[in-house]
């Protein structure tokens, strides 16, 4: 397994699609914050560094992790990599935990990467403003589920990745999932409540929802369900991943 | 000698159709295996079983003497179908992704002894997709070397090469064998390449396994000649003695006897037999080398099916 991550980390070093994602994710950051200051002529509402720290992390991070991940555990297969590692009896779940691990840094990287090319301009914009009593727990709480829910979504990209074994297949079903569940979920929730009576709020507990849920002041109940939800879909994504690969053959 | 590699109605199906039927496998400690069959004959699915990219429906597989299989992987080197590369790595960063997925220490100098070996030191930069069919294939033999590997599965490693790559990936999979000792298994369907190297020979025929032989054995079998099917041999045997004074007559494992290379016209030899009373079956000119011994066999085994309804 450590071996299998030196060189899956290597191989990571040396896959242009990170690095170009990641060009990509710190200049949406920078653009945003360029955008806010020069079209509103300054911080929305008078805020500073700190009143802004719940949208220093964007929900468009997921998206370019999507690409990175689909290229970097699919293309495996595509390039017929996958039979050197797998031939040399490795573990089918070695395999996929060290792809999935790398998936997981990958989406670590581009979440700190915006989180810290907006902070450190809008610090230098707006100023750092005034710390309330809450801030460093709530700071905290708002990182880690900002990261948990990151890494469920990047479980999820590894898991298509796997299934599909395919980069562009497996980068547009992703994409799909990540636009199209709100649609869907709202739709059952629907469904649910005309047809059943069933009382649900169902889009709410999609992990976008969480990540956008984080945006506004903290509750127990927001803190509750993205624990929830980011754990849930991660333990799901990686039973699912795992299964898939370790029941078909490798081509 | 040490079996390398033993299978035991090893059996593989897909969705009800079976791709490898109870196939018994046995590649010996230093031979070059030429495994041969048609397109679609099993050759890839057994070699994918055998180094674990695909699960047996049924039967036992060992590797070195071991069913320890997971273990025993580790000491096997796999091209199978095409060279597997990174294409936006050069051949060392290739090289050097395989070495820590392996654990190698010293990667450096391992590297560059593996690069030399097949001819690849002096690629440099170049990305491994600018390279050709024949280069990117020795990588793929490269990568398969890395953690000096007792056993090197090639599956069509000669597949898409021109005439000057074939002989290159010919002479470097020879030297492999004789200077490093390792044991290469090696399916291909251009018979006329793997008589040039293999030691043994499998040959599989609609996912079974029809023979297995050396490569004396081969010589034995393919050696030109006159060969008869009568109804009784003996009797055959006796006659062809007094009549053509032969000394050679050779009795086949098949019921049948092979005259040697001998100014003897056939038709005498028919005309000889009849009048005896013993009923010829078959008399032809066999031609010897491996294309045709494994027409024959293949033939004499879809006549065996189509007998038996399989």
């Amino acid at each position: 397994m450590k071996n299998l991550l030196s060189a899956d980390l290597y191989k990571l070093r040396h896959l242009k699609s990170f690095w170009v994602c990641l060009f990509i994710n710190i200049g949406l950051a920078l653009a945003n914050i360029l955008l806010i200051q020069y079209s509103n002529g300054g911080a929305p509402n008078g805020m500073a560094a700190l009143d802004y720290f719940p949208r220093c992390f964007s929900t468009s991070t997921p998206l370019l992790a999507c690409i990175s991940v689909s290229i970097f555990a699919a293309g495996e297969f595509g390039y017929g990599t996958m039979k050197n590692i797998a031939s040399h009896g490795f573990s089918r779940s070695a395999i996929f935990f060290s792809k999935t691990l790398v998936g997981w840094l990958i989406s670590l990287v581009y979440t700190i990467g915006y989180f810290l090319f907006t902070f450190f301009p809008a610090l230098i914009f707006w100023g750092m403003g005034t710390a309330s009593e809450t801030f460093v727990t709530d700071a905290l709480v708002i990182t880690s589920l900002q990261i948990l829910l990151t890494l469920a979504f990047s479980t999820l990209f590894t898991a298509v990745a796997f299934l599909l074994r395919q980069s562009g297949g497996a980068m547009a079903i992703s994409i799909c999932i990540m636009q199209f569940s709100l649609l869907g979920a709202s739709l059952l929730q629907l469904f649910l409540q005309e047809v059943l009576h069933i009382e649900n709020q169902l889009p709410s507990y999609l992990i976008s929802s969480c990540m956008n849920a984080l945006y506004d002041p903290l509750t127990q109940e927001v803190i509750q369900r993205c624990l929830l939800v980011g754990f849930g879909f991660l333990a799901l994504f990686l039973l699912c991943g795992l299964l898939s690969f370790r029941k078909r053959d490798i081509k | 000698m040490e079996l390398i590699l033993e299978t035991r109605d090893l059996t593989k199906e897909f969705s009800g159709k079976t791709a490898v039927s109870h196939v018994n496998m046995d590649v010996h400690r230093g031979d070059i295996y030429g495994f041969i069959g048609k397109n679609g004959a099993g050759k890839t699915t057994l070699i994918r079983m055998a180094v674990g990219l695909a699960a047996p429906t049924s039967g036992t597989i060992r590797l070195m003497g071991s069913n320890h299989l997971e273990k025993q992987r580790r000491k096997i080197g796999t091209v199978i179908e095409y060279p597997a590369v990174f294409p936006h790595m050069t051949a060392r960063e290739n090289m050097e992704f395989q070495c820590r997925m392996l654990g190698v220490k010293n990667s450096k100098q391992e590297i560059d002894r593996i690069l030399e070996i097949v001819g690849l030191a002096d690629t440099g930069k170049k990305k491994a997709r600018n390279f050709s069919l024949g280069m990117k294939q020795r990588l793929a033999i490269a990568l398969a070397l890395i953690g000096k590997p007792e056993f090197l599965c090639l599956d069509e490693p000669t597949n898409g090469l021109d005439p000057a790559g074939i002989v290159e990936v010919r002479d470097l999979i020879q030297r492999l064998n004789r200077e490093e000792n390792i044991t290469v298994l090696i399916s291909s369907h251009i018979l006329g390449e793997l008589s040039k190297l293999a030691t043994r020979y499998g040959i599989i025929h609609h996912g079974r396994m029809l023979e297995q032989f050396t490569a004396e054995e081969l010589e034995e079998r393919c050696r030109s000649g006159l060969e008869i099917h009568v109804d009784n041999r003996e009797k055959a045997l006796a006659l062809l003695h007094e009549h053509f004074h032969l000394s050679d007559i050779r009795p086949l494992d098949d019921g049948g006897l092979l005259l040697p290379d001998a100014d003897i016209q056939p038709a005498l030899v028919n005309q000889a037999l009849v009048q005896s009373g013993i009923l010829v079956d078959s008399l032809h000119t066999r031609q010897g080398d491996l294309e045709q011994y494994f027409i024959q066999v293949t033939s004499r085994a879809e006549a065996a099916f189509a007998r038996a309804g399989l």
